[in-house]
């Protein structure tokens, strides 16, 4: 069986940035992907990164954001983190700040279609 | 006098297994800048999962989401899933899931080389590798049932045993290809016209493979030795005899005989495996439902893939995430175009190999 | 260099590697994945087929609400030739529900003709109705079973009002 040594953070969207930029070290910690799960009325937020030199897991998770809080975009201290940035705007319906719309859905009638509300 | 002239290397194009699009400003036939299109194969499977399916077939759904590195996908679904029920697989079962997972990844890497002499202008190279694949995908039908989608993992173990025979053909048929990869490894080594070709275009250095976190043969081509089968142990690797590949030019060159030397890796693993297979049997019951959260990433033929699976209890998933590694390539390959003459374009796309399929699933 | 080019001359004198299909014959391994086929009279209508299949390819009709007499239909041409119903089947050591490794033809001028296919596709005539024919049987087997389970509810208080 796979091992799970997990350490959590607890953020909010408001000192996520800081809390990362002084955190982060580009020789021993590698930024994996940033997820969202849809709770019904609101989502939780997680920036994910891995240990290059152990087996290590580390999450930083911001709960009950609400659907159109703006949330700050982390590409000036991880330069490819734009493609994860532009899927949660096309497939969730958030506000993430400096990015447009229109990776995966073209159609302007589709909104948002991984909530729960939209079957 | 300048020319401006914005080409497009477009969705639709002759040499690209999988559309995507590019669109190139170039400047008397050099590139300074690029604009990036994906997204042009979704289908809604992370949708689907989580509507349609339980958490017992979703895992035919999710085979399906690319035809090259298909068991990988399979293989992270069942290793988070054993983890959230709790089940231990049989050492049988893990030698044989092993197995198939290597040779899936010998046949990928000789298409993914294929392609890049073809695209150079060595259209024989290509003719000569994919008449010795033939080999491998017979073996894969043998043992599997099909030559593609192999739905050979199943929760609690594998769906289907290999007997003596099998054991005395494989060994045949491996032997015999790994004569000819060793030839083929010389072709690429010392050919004239292939290395003026592709020594020395899109030079990755190590601090920007670090910044831009890249993962798979790319980064082993540039330095950064960095590879799930040695940091997270999901499969037996260190009893079977597994080497890190490692070159540090970080150009087209280097990423071919990265692929290469990992093929002649994989047939000495799979050699070793058949010979030690243990006893015993190749399934497990298993009782409930899962509950929980768990966090993978298992090694694809292209890279490091990321899933994550959460459930509630019921028969049906909450959220399933996959994160393949051309989709963390893609921000690296926009910043590699700028400089370079627009004729190598071709060759620095392939290189990569690139699977849309599974990046805009 | 000189190396491909003699290799390339060898070729050129040796017999070709490819099987012309279909002038030769390409003959299946063993152990392929094929068609599925039933036999009725082990079956035990216990539904667990119809309810793993991927794509939903088997369909349970209820022709007869009142004894629940089920019919068993069988699209070959939605199939992913998985396997999954032959593994979750009870009785599938004793042969009611089989993969064999045989293919089918694609659909074209005639539909295949045997027993063990089921009900649907030895009944139908004109292969290009076959697709609209499996629709309306997707929406008739719902409602029956709509009906079978408001019947055994009706059933079930009538029981409990004769006990009182």
């Amino acid at each position: 069986m796979i091992s799970q040594n997990v350490e959590f953070f607890e953020v909010s969207v408001d000192n996520v940035k800081d809390k990362i930029k002084n955190w982060y070290d580009e020789e021993k910690y590698h930024y994996v992907t940033i997820n969202a799960i849809d709770n019904g009325g609101d989502v939780t937020l997680d920036w994910i990164f891995f240990d290059y030199n152990k087996d290590q897991w580390y999450v930083f998770r911001a709960k009950n954001v609400a659907y159109d809080t703006l949330i700050p975009s982390i590409t000036d201290i991880i330069p490819s983190s734009w493609i994860a940035e532009w899927e949660l705007v096309d497939l969730f319906g958030l506000n993430v700040e400096n990015t447009p719309k229109g990776l995966f859905i073209k159609d302007p009638n589709i909104v948002a279609p991984l909530r729960k509300e939209l079957k | 006098m300048s020319n401006k002239v914005v080409v497009p290397f477009g969705s639709q194009h002759i040499c690209l297994p999988e559309p995507v699009s590019f669109l190139f400003d170039t400047e008397n036939e050099v590139i300074t800048d690029v604009k990036v299109d994906v997204g042009y194969v979704h289908r809604g499977i992370e949708k689907a999962a989580i509507t349609k399916f339980d958490f017992t077939n979703v895992s035919y759904l999710l085979t399906r989401v690319c035809g090259f590195c298909s068991i990988t996908h399979a293989s992270g679904y069942h290793h988070g899933i054993e983890k959230l029920l709790n089940i231990e697989v049989p050492k049988r079962a893990q030698y044989l899931r092993l197995i198939t997972v290597e040779l899936d990844r010998i046949h990928s890497h000789v298409l993914a080389n294929a392609h890049v002499g073809e695209v150079v202008g060595y259209e024989n190279m290509f003719m000569q590798s994919v008449k010795y694949r033939d080999d491998v995908m017979w073996l894969l039908e043998a043992i599997t049932g099909n030559r593609v989608q192999y739905d050979y993992y199943t929760i609690g173990g594998v769906r289907r045993d290999i007997d003596n025979n099998m054991v005395e053909e494989i060994k045949k048929r491996l032997k015999k290809f790994k004569e000819h990869m060793l030839r083929i490894k010389e072709f690429y080594d010392s050919d004239y016209t292939f290395g003026l070709k592709t020594k020395g275009i899109s030079v990755i250095s190590k601090e920007m493979a670090k910044r831009y976190n890249v993962v798979g043969p790319i980064a082993r081509a540039s330095g950064l030795d960095t590879d799930c089968r040695k940091e997270f142990k999901y499969l037996p690797y260190d009893e079977v005899g597994y080497e890190l590949q490692l070159y540090t030019e970080g150009d087209v060159w280097a990423r071919n005989m990265v692929r290469q030397d990992e093929i002649l890796n994989s047939i000495d693993m799979i050699l070793n495996a058949i010979d030690n297979l243990p006893e015993g049997e190749v399934k497990v019951k298993y009782k409930g439902r899962p509950k929980g959260e768990v966090f993978v990433r298992v090694e694809a033929p292209r890279g490091e893939c990321f899933y994550y699976i959460k459930g509630n209890g019921t028969k049906v998933l909450e959220r399933v995430r996959i994160r393949v590694p051309t989709y963390s390539n893609i921000p690296v390959l926009k910043e590699l175009f700028v400089g370079e003459k627009y004729s190598d374009a071709q060759a620095i796309v392939l290189s990569f190999d690139p699977c849309m399929s599974c990046t805009a699933r | 260099m000189l190396g491909m080019f003699l290799e390339s001359l060898n070729n050129l004198f040796s017999k070709p590697v490819t099987v012309k299909y279909p002038y030769e014959p390409s003959p299946e391994p063993e152990g392929f994945r094929g068609v599925i086929y039933y036999n009725e009279e082990l079956c035990i209508f216990c539904d667990k087929c119809e309810n793993v299949c991927p794509p939903g390819a088997i369909i349970f009709d209820v022709v007869d609400i009142e004894s629940g007499k089920k019919e068993y239909n069988y699209n070959p041409y939605l199939c992913i030739y998985c396997g999954a119903c032959v593994d979750v089947c009870p009785k599938s050591e004793e042969g009611c529900l089989i993969q064999s490794n045989e293919r089918i033809k694609p659909l074209g001028r005639e539909l295949p003709r045997d027993k063990r296919l089921g009900y649907l596709i030895n009944r139908i005539e004109n292969p290009k109705e076959f697709e609209k024919e499996w629709s309306k049987l997707e929406i008739r087997a719902k409602e029956n079973r709509e009906r079978l389970k408001e019947y055994k509810k009706a059933q079930r208080a009538k029981k409990a009002v004769k006990k009182e």
